[in-house]
């Protein structure tokens, strides 16, 4: 049931950016992400991790269209292809349903997409400050992002400040191959309070509480945190702070998984930005952490490359190198 | 059937009614207009004056093409009666603001929504296949259109058209902004066309290609660019070809934004004894060199003639 609704969003969302692929509005966006991954303990990878074609176009002034095709390369060599995303974007929800002009800042999504939990699930990895992902997402939640098929409705409060409250109501299928210790499907119901305020034109706070509630009890629940700050200290020179914290809860045990990660991150200039980030994990596999040193080359507007080392305790470092290009408004969304 | 009282009534109601019908005419709420850049701010509040409240989402002179879409600027434009951007790609990062904001006026394709490059005749549009080896190559053209100041006719005007299309009660008011606007601006186009006249022919070396539209305004002519290829660092063998093609010696200037790393320009510079000149492209709310648009061209004028 679940495929053949997520298999109908994909070919509606489809049909419907076929229908305005004349349109001069209509957005392309080609994201490549290629990957080699090197240590002691695992031997040398290397290939294209991921490419990404993004179509965004409004279909009418209250209705966008969007959808995120990739193709991933796998280890054997072989390539696969998913539909990450495919959703339509509804500007004004009410509008959208009867037809009234209003002003209630209320909008929605409906389709496949990224559960809007914390600030790294609904953005792509490519999109991230980092490379890999924090030894909590990884633990409890999987390698792929949490996605879903179903809607969400966003109300964004009008108030000076931005505070934007998403609920939505999801399937999620839990792919055969994620072990994640948390495991979240079927029915679910998410929830988002973000939040930002700006001293200045240099600075911002971000605030953010998300939450994922099964529909039966015996599927996973979890709850996140997370701040971030930005500093724009010049043109180029800009500093981040960004932290998450999760709770899980995995629905057959009264046991509390936990975990997050603390990320410093510095540009220097156009072309230099250093990171450090630290990952802990308290789940059914053990306790965990490790750190992750990232320098990142930015080539151009529209490429970087990143080289990222993960080090535990127990085992020797990772080194990952990234080589990312992207060229369309996919690759400059809001973090 | 009227009486005195009655007469009385009916003028007093005829009376407010009028200071009702006057005053939602004489103190409307201002517009609320966002711009993605200072300089573009700076054109509308000349044409729009009292009747808007302009919110640039860039204020200082910073590299446009690089800015942080951020939450807070969504708050501006979710509250937005119209938006105007530059376009042609440079504020590329503005659409997921759109996106998350949901002002259907100012989404793209909305009756508030205005690309101010419309009509402006575009530089440097690429002809067959684009690839990433070409660098940050925009398909619609060179964007730094605004540099050239015979722009600003074209656009200021867009802004009016827009103004008055989005309030018909204020219609005279921008009318008569916009035609003030234009009479004080073409007497400091003369002024500049005068003062341009001694850099017809002289070359200059700069970073990025973001000159095209001064050079063609002013006849100073592209020798080279430190970036190999739009948007990637200089790299040491381009550097080697830049600094053979200065000491030839018929370079005039090394030009710079300020965003961008001076080291390889200095050295060149020096080594060469060629002028280098840090110029702004943007105008930066509260400077006194480029608060303005006119002053920002004033300010690369008096630079490049002194």
């Amino acid at each position: 049931m679940g495929v053949k609704v997520k298999r109908l969003f994909l070919i509606m969302v489809l049909l419907a950016l076929s229908a305005n692929c004349m349109d001069a509005a209509l957005n392309f966006s080609v994201i490549g992400n290629f990957q080699a991954r090197t240590g002691a303990d695992e031997g040398t990878h290397a290939g294209i991790k991921e490419m990404e074609l993004a179509l965004q176009s409004p279909l009418t002034e209250n209705i966008q269209a969007n959808i995120f095709l990739s193709v991933h390369g796998q280890d054997d060599g072989s390539f696969e292809f998913h539909a990450e995303e495919a959703y339509f974007n509804l500007v004004n929800l009410p509008k959208t349903l009867t037809g009234f002009e209003n002003n209630w800042e209320i909008g929605g999504k409906i389709g496949q997409k990224n559960i809007g939990f914390g600030k790294l699930n609904p953005l792509h990895p490519e999109q991230w400050r980092m490379l890999s992902a924090p030894l909590a997402f990884e633990r409890l939640f999987g390698e792929e992002a949490v996605r879903g098929t179903g809607g969400q409705l966003e109300w964004a409060i009008p108030l000076p400040f931005f505070l934007q409250v998403e609920l939505g109501l999801w399937n999620i299928e839990r792919e055969e191959e994620n072990t994640s210790d948390l495991v979240l499907k079927n029915k679910t119901a998410s929830g988002r309070l973000w939040t930002s305020f700006s001293s200045s034109d240099e600075n911002e706070l971000e605030l953010g509480l998300s939450t994922l509630q099964p529909l039966s009890k015996e599927n996973a629940a979890a709850n996140g945190a997370d701040l971030t700050y930005r500093w724009y200290i010049s043109s180029s020179k800009r500093y981040v702070f960004q932290s998450e914290y999760i709770l899980g809860n995995p629905g057959d045990s009264t046991q509390t998984l936990s975990g997050g990660y603390v990320l410093n991150s510095m540009k220097w200039n156009t072309i230099w930005e250093t990171g450090m980030r630290y990952d802990w994990v308290d789940s059914v596999s053990g306790e965990g952490n490790q750190w992750a040193l990232i320098l990142t080359r930015h080539g151009s507007e529209t490429s970087k490359t990143r080289v990222e080392c993960l080090m535990n305790k127990d085992s020797s470092p990772t080194f990952i190198i990234q080589y990312i290009f992207g060229v369309g408004p996919h690759a400059h969304t809001i973090q | 059937m009227h009486t005195p009282f009655n007469k009385k009534i009916t003028l007093l109601l005829a009376t407010f009614c009028a200071v009702i019908s006057l005053g939602g005419t004489l103190f409307a709420a201002p517009l609320q207009i966002v711009t993605s850049t200072a300089e573009l701010a700076d054109l509308t509040k000349s044409i729009g004056k009292d009747a808007v409240v302009v919110i640039p989402l860039v204020i200082k002179n910073w590299d446009i093409h690089h800015v942080e879409p951020r939450p807070s600027m969504v708050v501006s434009v979710r509250k937005a009666d119209m938006l105007i951007r530059n376009g042609m790609s440079l504020d590329i990062w503005l659409d997921s603001v759109l996106t998350v904001a949901r002002n259907e006026r100012v989404m793209v394709g909305g009756d508030s929504y205005v690309d101010a490059s419309i009509g402006v005749t575009k530089l440097d549009i690429p002809t067959g296949a684009i690839s990433q080896a070409m660098g940050d190559v925009h398909r619609q053209g060179n964007p730094h259109y605004l540099l050239d100041p015979r722009n600003v006719l074209i656009v200021s005007k867009t802004i009016k058209d827009a103004l008055i299309k989005k309030d018909p009660s204020h219609a005279n008011y921008y009318q008569k902004n916009y035609e003030d606007f234009i009479a004080n601006y073409s007497k400091k186009l003369v002024v500049w066309n005068e003062k341009i006249k001694v850099l017809k022919g002289k070359k200059a070396v700069t970073y990025h290609k973001t000159w095209v539209y001064f050079f063609k305004y002013s006849g100073v002519e592209l020798a080279g660019t430190l970036e190999p290829v739009p948007g990637i660092p200089p790299t040491p063998g381009h550097i080697a070809k830049i600094k053979s093609r200065l000491q030839k010696g018929d370079v005039s200037y090394i030009i710079l934004s300020p965003y961008y790393s001076d080291k390889e320009a200095k050295i060149l510079a020096k080594d060469t004894n060629i002028k280098f000149l840090s110029l702004p492209t943007s105008v930066e709310i509260g400077s006194k060199d480029y608060g303005t648009y006119t002053q920002m061209i004033d300010t690369i004028i008096n630079d490049l003639i002194k």
